[in-house]
């Protein structure tokens, strides 16, 4: 095989798998890092980097009848050091961070999270603490 | 691609090589032309679409290269090839037994089934000019004696298969979107998204085909090969126009 062989092959894997759904590990990182840091935030009382990592309309969940992002995050419970499962499908992704699930969306070059908090339910969508 | 030489046009010899190219090519051409335009429509359709829905639900739209490169695309474009290439095939295999009286799609009454080497022109009845294959013996020459039907039949498998690999990341996608569970591939080739798109694609396949067979015993294009002649009966099999 040639050089120009191989730098065909590798430049139509670059196309193909991401639309097969395989993710690249630092995309994987990069979730784990996001769901973790939004948890770990809101753990130690730091509400304002919480809200930060969430999708606006996830703000606009938790500030109902006046309340503020910042102050309600810290009272969900929501808790966890590191990443167990972490899933990227497309321009979405899930991380399991400490007992609930933190579900993401691309945003720009990185991740914002769009659910925390969650749980399965049978046959029905994840009950989260917050979604956006 | 080309034509033999001795069967090039005039309008070639006349105005220059490419001139020449173009006609002898006009057809494969004109749709190579039009899968380009259509692919290249459906992908800024596709993106605004997609956009649309990643905004209503609270996300942040997609670059068109992230769109071209993500499974929602390809999902799309590998549904509709499977299932174009399956009618494809089905028609080459299938004429080869099945008859309609009347339509210049089947072969005449009495031809059913794969001829014999002498009709063919294969093996020791091939002609000067027949391809080298033609007249092999073996594997060779029954793998060329199927050429057709094994390629297109490969493509619609791979197509398929990218269908269902596809589909499942997009599928997946949508999932995590509305706070649901992930599946497995073989969850999801067992599953409605799978054969709703499968199938809703082979129905309007399969109908045009049918139709096609049909309609063109009573009804006529004057010039196409697709047509009998105008003047030609409702009742000749197998002649083109």
């Amino acid at each position: 095989m040639t050089a120009r062989t191989i730098r065909s092959a590798a430049a139509l894997l670059a196309i193909v798998l991401p639309a097969a759904g395989c993710a690249a590990a630092d995309e994987e990182d990069d979730v784990a890092r996001t769901a973790v840091g939004m948890v770990r935030a809101a753990q130690t009382g730091d509400g304002r980097a919480a809200c930060a990592a969430l999708v606006p309309r996830a703000v606009d969940g938790l500030e109902t009848a006046g309340a503020r992002c910042d102050r309600q995050i810290v009272r969900l419970g929501l808790s966890g050091n590191e990443a167990g499962a972490v899933e990227v499908w497309g321009d979405r992704a899930r991380a399991r961070v400490g007992s609930g699930w933190v579900f993401l969306t691309r945003w720009g070059s990185g991740w914002k999270v769009t659910a925390a908090g969650c749980e399965p339910r049978s046959g029905r969508p994840f009950d989260c603490e917050f979604e956006a | 691609m080309s034509a033999p030489a001795s069967e090039r046009g005039e309008a070639g010899h006349r105005h220059g090589r490419f001139a020449g190219f173009v006609y002898d090519n006009g057809l494969s051409l004109f749709f190579f032309l039009a899968l380009a335009l259509a692919l290249l429509g459906q992908i800024f359709a596709g993106a605004a679409l997609y956009n649309e829905q990643r905004v209503a639900e609270g996300g942040e739209p997609v670059s068109l290269l992230d769109y071209v490169t993500g499974s929602s695309f390809a999902v799309d474009v590998a549904e509709n090839w499977q299932s174009e290439y399956l009618q494809f095939f089905l028609y080459i295999f299938v004429t080869v037994w099945l008859l309609q009286r009347g339509s210049p799609e089947s072969k005449e009454p009495g031809k059913a089934g794969t001829e014999s080497e002498e009709e063919q022109h294969i093996g020791e009845h091939a002609r000067a000019d027949s391809p080298r294959w033609a007249a092999a013996r073996g594997v060779r020459g029954v793998l060329f004696s199927r050429s057709l039907g094994l390629v297109m039949g490969t493509i619609f498998l791979l197509s398929w298969l990218v269908q269902s690999i596809t589909g499942r990341a997009a599928y997946n996608s949508d999932q995590l979107g509305s706070y649901e569970d992930t599946v497995s591939w073989t969850e999801y080739v067992t599953g409605a998204d799978f054969w709703s798109r499968t199938l809703q694609n082979w129905q309007s396949e399969f109908l045009a085909v049918g139709s096609m067979a049909v309609l063109a015993i009573f009804l006529r294009q004057r010039g196409s090969p697709e047509s009998k002649p105008v003047g030609a009966s409702h009742g000749d099999t197998g002649v083109e126009g």
